[in-house]
C-alpha cells in the first residue's frame, strides 16, 4: 500500500451529469476512446420524471448512452460489487477503496452526501453518486470529483471518515444506483481504464444514421429496448428543444417558480460536445475542413449558454417576463442546428 | 468614471455577493475561478449587482464564465459600456 495513489483524471469536457463527467474524467483524452465518444452521445432524449430525493417532477434530459455509458464503454472494464462482498473481501469500506485504487481501479456509487457533510445525524438523505480517484494515507483523504463539494464539477478531497459516513448510512433500497438495475441491493462500482489496445473505430455510419434520428426527432427507444422499456413518453432528438422550451415556461410560472437549469445545461453540453464532434471529424478529414461552419456551430454553443445562464439571472433577479428571451436563444440554435447538421449528414 | 473608482466598486460588489472571500487578499488580476472558486452562479450575481452599481446591462451572452479570466475583465467590459 502506498503512501498516496492518485489515478489519471481531466476535467471532462462536458459536466452534466456524474456518469458522463465519470466517463470523460477517465477518457475524455483518449485518443482510441475518442472513436467510441464522437461515435455515440449524438442522440438525445428527454421525459418527465420524479425526481428521487424530493419527489418533484423534473424534466431528465440526456444523451444516449445515458448512465449505462459506463458499462457499455468498450474502454472500461466495469464490475460491480456488492456490499456484503466488500465487507468479506476488506471488512472496511475505506481499506476497499485503498486496495481497488493501488490495482487502478476507480470507484463510483451511491454515498449519502448530506451524511458526508454533516457529521450530526438528520433526517434527509442526499444518495449522489460520488467518484473516487486516488487517495492520500497521510492526510486520509479521498481524491474525488463530484458537484456536491463545491457548487459545481470539481475535483476536490474528502476525508476518510466522511467518505465511510456517506457509505454506511444508505441502506439497499436507499442506493438508488443499485436499486433498479440490482433488485435492491447496495454495492459499488470499480471501474478500470482498458485503453491500450483499440477496440472501437470511428464509426461513420453510426454517425450519419444517429444525426438522421436526430434531426428527425425519431424514437429511438426501440435500439436500446433489451437495456430498457419503461418509459412511453420520451421525447427524441430536435424535439427536445419543444419539451425544453414546455418546461421552462411551466417552472416560470408556477407558483413558487422553479429555477433547475439540468434540463438545459445537458442540452449546452450536447452542443458543446457536437462542436468537438466537427472539430474532429475535420481533423480527421472525415469531412472536408470548414472554418465558417465552425464558426456557426459556436453561435448555437453560445446560445445555449445563454439560454441556460439567463435562467440563472432570473433566479437571482426574479424577473420572469425575461423567459421570453430564454426561448429567442433556443429557437435560433434550433435553427441553426437543423441547418448545421443536415449538412453535415449530407457529407457523410 | 475613472477605471480606478470601478475597480474599487467591483471590491464592494465582490465583497458584498461572495463574503467567503477575504476582502483584504482580493486581486482583481488573479484567475477567479482557481483563486476564488468563482462559477457560473457566482459570477452572474457580481454582474446583476454590477448592473445596478453602474447603471450598465450586460446582454445575455456576456455572462458566460468563458468570457472571463478574471474580475478585471468584468471591469474593462464595465469601463467600455460607461465610455
Amino acid at each position: 500500500m502506498a503512501n498516496k495513489a492518485v489515478l489519471s483524471v481531466k476535467y471532462p469536457a462536458i459536466t452534466s451529469w456524474q456518469w458522463h463527467a465519470t466517463l470523460f474524467s477517465i477518457l475524455g483524452e483518449d485518443e482510441n476512446a475518442k472513436k467510441w465518444i464522437y461515435s455515440n452521445y449524438i442522440q438525445l432524449r428527454c421525459y418527465n420524471i420524479a425526481e428521487y430525493t424530493t419527489g418533484d417532477e423534473i424534466l431528465l434530459c440526456d444523451m444516449m448512452p445515458g448512465s449505462s455509458s459506463l458499462k457499455e464503454c468498450p474502454y472500461l472494464i466495469f464490475s460491480l460489487i456488492t456490499k456484503p462482498q466488500i465487507d468479506s473481501y476488506c471488512g472496511d469500506v475505506i481499506d476497499f477503496i485503498v486496495k481497488t485504487i493501488d490495482l487502478g481501479g476507480y470507484i463510483y456509487g451511491a454515498f449519502d452526501e448530506a451524511r458526508m457533510l454533516c457529521d450530526v445525524s438528520v433526517d434527509y438523505k442526499f444518495s449522489h453518486e460520488l467518484f473516487i480517484y486516488g487517495y492520500n494515507m497521510e492526510e486520509e483523504v479521498f481524491y474525488v470529483g463530484d458537484f456536491t463539494f463545491k457548487d459545481k464539477y470539481s475535483y476536490t478531497t474528502v476525508s476518510f471518515e466522511a467518505v465511510k459516513r456517506g457509505f454506511d448510512a444508505l441502506s439497499a433500497g436507499e442506493d438508488h444506483v443499485f436499486k433498479d438495475d440490482y433488485k435492491g441491493t447496495r454495492g459499488l462500482y470499480v471501474i478500470q481504464k482498458n485503453t491500450d489496445t483499440k477496440y472501437y473505430d470511428l464509426d461513420t455510419v453510426l454517425i450519419k444514421n444517429t444525426i438522421k434520428e436526430y434531426l428527425g426527432g425519431e424514437d429511438t427507444k426501440n435500439h436500446f429496448r433489451m437495456m430498457r422499456n419503461r418509459f412511453d413518453d420520451t421525447i427524441f432528438g430536435v424535439n427536445v428543444y419543444d419539451a425544453l422550451l414546455k418546461r421552462i415556461d411551466k417552472q416560470l410560472h408556477e407558483e413558487e417558480p422553479d429555477f433547475d437549469i439540468r434540463a438545459l445545461h445537458i442540452a449546452y453540453d450536447h452542443k458543446v460536445l457536437m462542436l468537438d464532434r466537427l472539430k474532429y471529424l475535420m481533423a480527421n478529414e472525415v469531412i472536408p475542413f470548414d472554418q465558417a461552419m465552425l464558426d456557426e456551430y459556436s453561435e448555437v454553443v453560445e446560445d445555449m449558454l445563454a439560454a441556460r445562464n439567463l435562467l440563472v439571472r432570473i433566479s437571482v433577479t426574479g424577473e420572469i417576463e425575461a423567459g421570453s428571451r430564454i426561448a429567442d436563444h433556443i429557437n435560433s440554435a434550433r435553427e441553426k442546428d437543423v441547418a448545421i447538421l443536415t449538412k453535415v449528414m449530407n457529407l457523410l | 468614471m475613472e477605471k480606478k473608482e470601478i475597480e474599487q466598486k467591483m471590491m464592494e460588489i465582490i465583497e458584498e455577493e461572495m463574503p467567503e472571500i477575504d476582502a483584504d487578499k482580493i486581486d482583481l488580476e488573479a484567475s477567479f475561478t482557481d483563486e476564488y472558486g468563482v462559477d457560473s452562479v457566482s459570477l452572474i450575481k457580481v454582474i446583476v449587482d454590477a448592473e445596478q452599481k453602474f447603471n450598465v446591462k450586460f446582454d445575455d451572452r456576456e455572462l458566460a464564465l468563458n468570457k472571463y479570466n478574471n474580475f478585471e475583465d468584468v471591469v474593462e467590459v464595465i469601463e467600455e459600456k460607461l465610455q
